[in-house]
C-alpha cells in the first residue's frame, strides 16, 4: 500500500489523525458506500439466501416452506432430467471450447496482417457479438428450420440432405453450438488479436532469418507466447458457456403452456433452463435453488483453477 | 512493404487463399442478418418460396406497421421503456460506479482492499445463479413489475456493474497525483476535487463504458424476464419473446423477423458509429 501524501506526517507519528485524514476516511466510505450496499443487498444476501432456500421444499408462491435438509440435493442426483441437463450443458461447453475457441484463434491469426478492407471484415465477424441474443435466436429459429431454413438450403447445395435441427434430439445441441459459434466467435477473436499484437515482432524476424516456416513459427513462437491469453479465453468461455440459457429457451420454445424450451426429448435442456423452469414454470423454488448451488459450485471450481494457473502463467508487465 | 520478389512470390498465393477464406466467413456471418431483413419485408406466402428469394418481389412494410400499431404488440412502448431503463442505468453507472472507482483508486480508508475484493468477487457470480432468491427479494421489496427493479441494482454495481468500477479505477489510478495536490492547495474539498478535477480527466473511459452499459442494458433479457410480467412494463427483448406465447404469431415468420430487426437496429447503429469503443472495451475486459 502506498502512503498517501495527504497524511500529515507529524500527526501520523504522534498516532493522531489530522482533520484532513479523518475527512478522507469519511469520504472514502461515502464514495464506495452506495455500491457496497448495492452489492450486499442484490448479490451477497441472495447468495446466502439461495443456500438457505435450497434446504427447503419451497414453492415459488412462498407459502409454508418445509425444511428438508439435503433433500433437494438427493433428489437432484436421482433426477434423470437434471442429469441430462448437466450432460447437455457439458456437451455444449465442450463443443464451444473445441470449435469456437480454436476458430477464433485461427481468425485472429489470419487477421494479424495488413489486408485490404481488413477492418471492415473484422467488424463483420464482431457484429453478432453485440446483438441481442433473444432477437438473433428468433432469427436462428428460421435459419435452422428444417424445410425452409437457409442453413439446410446451403447444405443442400453441397448435397447434404435436410437436417431437422430443431426437431431431432440428435441435432439439437449441434444446432445450438453452430448458432453460438456464429454469435460468439468474434468476441474471442478480438481478444486473440490483442494478444497477438503483444508478441514482439523481433521473435518472428529472428525465426525468419533462421528459415523457420510459418507453421513452425506459429507452433514455436505464437502458441507459447499467447498462452496467457489462451488460458484466459479458455476459462472465461467455459464459465460463460455453463450459463447457457437464452439460446435453448428461444430456439426450442413452442407456443404452448407446457412448452419448456428443452427441445425434443429434452435434448436441449440446460442447467439454467431447467432451473428456470423448475422455479418459474413448475413452482419448485427450493429444488431450483439447489440446482443453482450446483452451477455455482461448478463456476467456483473453474474460477479457482483460473486463479491458480494465472499465478503461474500470466506475467503482468509494468 | 519491401519489394523483395522472393518474399512476394512466397506470400501471394497464401495471402489470396487467406483472403478468400476470410471473405467467405464474413458472408456466413452476415447471411442471417440479410435473411432476417429480407424475410421481414415479405408476405407470409412468399416466405416459403424455395430456393429462397433474397430480394422480395414485393416489399411489404406492413409487418413493421403491425408491430407499431397492433393492440397485441406495442413496440413504441417497449422502445420507450427500454430507453428509460438504459438511460438511467448509464446515469447510475456515471454517478455511483465512478464514485466507488475513485474511492478505491485514490482515497485511503480502512478495509479498502477487502471491500474491493468483495466488488471483484461479484464478477464470478452470474445472475443465473441468483434467479430464485432475487425473485423472492424483489417480491419482498414489492419491486416486481417496476422499473426500480430494472435500474437500481445495476446502478449500484450489482450484476456485472463491478466491471465498470474495475475499469474506471484503473483510469483513476493512472492519473498523476499532482492533480489532487493542486486541488487541495486551492482548498478544494474531496467531493469537489472528484467532480470538477478528476471526473473530466476520464471522459474517454466514460464514453467507452456508456456504450458498454448501453449494450448490456439494451440486450438484457434474463433479468427483465424474472421481474417483469406486465406487458405495460415490457422492454424490447421481452416484446420479441412475446411471440413464443402466440401460436399464430410464432409461425408468422415475416412478423417475427420484423420484430427481431427492431431489436437489433438500435444497437447495430450505435455499434457502427462507435465501433472502436466496443473493441476497446472488449480488449480491456481481457486484461482484468
Amino acid at each position: 500500500m502506498n502512503m498517501d501524501t495527504r497524511i500529515n506526517s507529524t500527526n501520523a507519528l504522534r498516532g493522531q489523525m489530522s482533520p484532513r485524514r479523518k475527512l478522507e476516511i469519511a469520504w472514502g466510505f461515502a464514495f464506495v458506500g452506495p455500491v457496497i450496499l448495492g452489492i450486499l443487498v442484490f448479490m451477497g444476501f441472495p447468495t446466502l439466501y439461495g443456500f438457505f432456500i435450497s434446504t427447503f421444499k419451497w414453492s415459488i408462491i412462498g407459502k409454508n416452506p418445509e425444511f428438508i435438509g439435503l433433500g433437494n440435493y438427493l433428489r437432484l442426483i436421482n433426477d434423470p432430467q437434471f442429469l441430462k441437463a448437466l450432460k447437455n450443458t457439458t456437451v455444449y461447453v465442450v463443443g464451444i471450447l473445441l470449435f469456437s475457441v480454436p476458430l477464433s484463434l485461427l481468425l485472429a491469426a489470419l487477421f494479424n496482417r495488413k489486408l485490404p478492407f481488413g477492418e471492415i471484415l473484422k467488424i463483420t465477424y464482431y457484429l453478432p457479438v453485440i446483438t441481442m441474443m433473444v432477437a438473433v435466436s428468433m432469427v436462428w429459429r428460421w435459419v435452422l428450420s428444417t424445410e425452409y431454413g437457409i442453413l439446410n438450403y446451403f447444405l443442400g447445395l453441397v448435397g447434404i440432405p435436410n437436417i431437422a435441427w430443431l426437431n431431432d434430439p440428435k441435432w439439437a445441441m449441434p444446432g445450438i453450438i453452430i448458432m453460438s459459434i456464429w454469435k460468439g466467435v468474434g468476441f474471442n477473436m478480438v481478444l486473440f488479436i490483442a494478444g497477438l499484437k503483444n508478441i514482439p515482432a523481433m521473435y518472428y524476424e529472428a525465426a525468419e532469418i533462421d528459415g523457420a516456416s510459418s507453421l513452425r513459427q506459429f507452433l514455436r513462437i505464437t502458441l507459447p507466447l499467447l498462452s496467457p491469453t489462451t488460458l484466459f479465453i479458455f476459462l472465461t468461455t467455459m464459465m460463460n458457456s455453463f450459463q447457457i440459457f437464452e439460446q435453448a429457451m428461444i430456439l426450442f420454445s413452442g407456443a404452448t403452456e407446457e412448452s419448456t424450451g428443452a427441445g425434443p426429448d429434452n435434448a436441449a435442456n440446460t442447467i439454467v433452463l431447467y432451473l428456470y423452469n423448475n422455479a418459474f414454470k413448475w413452482g419448485s423454488a427450493g429444488y431450483a435453488a439447489a440446482q443453482a448451488v450446483i452451477l455455482f459450485a461448478i463456476l467456483i471450481v473453474i474460477t479457482s483453477v483460473q486463479m491458480k494457473l494465472q499465478k503461474r502463467w500470466v506475467h503482468y508487465d509494468a | 512493404m519491401t519489394l523483395d520478389m522472393s518474399v512476394l512470390k512466397k506470400i501471394r498465393p497464401l495471402s489470396v487463399l487467406i483472403y478468400i477464406v476470410l471473405v467467405a466467413g464474413a458472408v456466413f456471418m452476415l447471411t442471417p442478418f440479410l435473411w432476417m431483413i429480407s424475410s421481414s419485408l415479405k408476405d407470409v406466402e412468399s416466405i416459403f418460396i424455395f430456393p429462397p428469394q433474397w430480394i422480395p418481389k414485393e416489399i411489404i412494410w406492413d409487418n413493421y406497421a403491425q408491430l407499431f400499431t397492433s393492440s397485441y404488440y406495442d413496440f413504441p412502448r417497449y422502445y420507450l421503456n427500454t430507453s428509460i431503463v438504459v438511460l438511467l442505468r448509464v446515469g447510475g453507472m456515471f454517478v455511483f460506479c465512478s464514485m466507488a472507482a475513485y474511492g478505491f483508486a485514490r482515497l485511503d480508508f480502512p478495509m479498502k482492499n477487502v471491500l474491493f475484493m468483495v466488488v471483484l468477487a461479484t464478477l464470478m457470480l452470474p445472475i443465473q445463479v441468483l434467479m430464485v432468491p432475487l425473485y423472492f427479494e424483489m417480491r419482498f421489496f414489492k419491486w416486481i413489475n417496476t422499473f426500480r427493479a430494472l435500474i437500481i441494482p445495476q446502478s449500484l454495481g450489482a450484476f456485472g456493474g463491478a466491471f465498470s468500477i474495475f475499469l474506471l479505477r484503473q483510469y483513476f489510478m493512472a492519473l498523476p497525483k499532482d492533480l489532487e495536490n493542486a486541488a487541495e492547495i486551492d482548498g478544494c474539498s474531496i467531493p469537489r476535487t472528484f467532480f470538477s478535477v478528476m471526473l473530466p480527466q476520464v471522459r474517454m473511459a466514460y464514453a467507452a463504458l456508456a456504450i458498454f452499459v448501453f449494450q448490456g442494458s439494451w440486450n438484457d433479457y434474463v433479468w427483465p424476464l424474472i421481474v417483469i410480467n406486465n406487458p405495460k412494463k415490457y422492454v424490447v427483448s421481452l416484446g420479441i419473446a412475446l411471440f413464443l406465447s402466440d401460436r399464430a404469431a410464432l409461425t408468422n415468420w415475416p412478423l417475427l423477423m420484423a420484430s427481431s430487426v427492431l431489436g437489433l437496429v438500435p444497437i447495430i447503429i450505435v455499434f457502427l458509429l462507435f465501433q472502436k469503443y466496443f473493441m476497446q472495451n472488449l480488449v480491456m475486459s481481457g486484461m482484468k
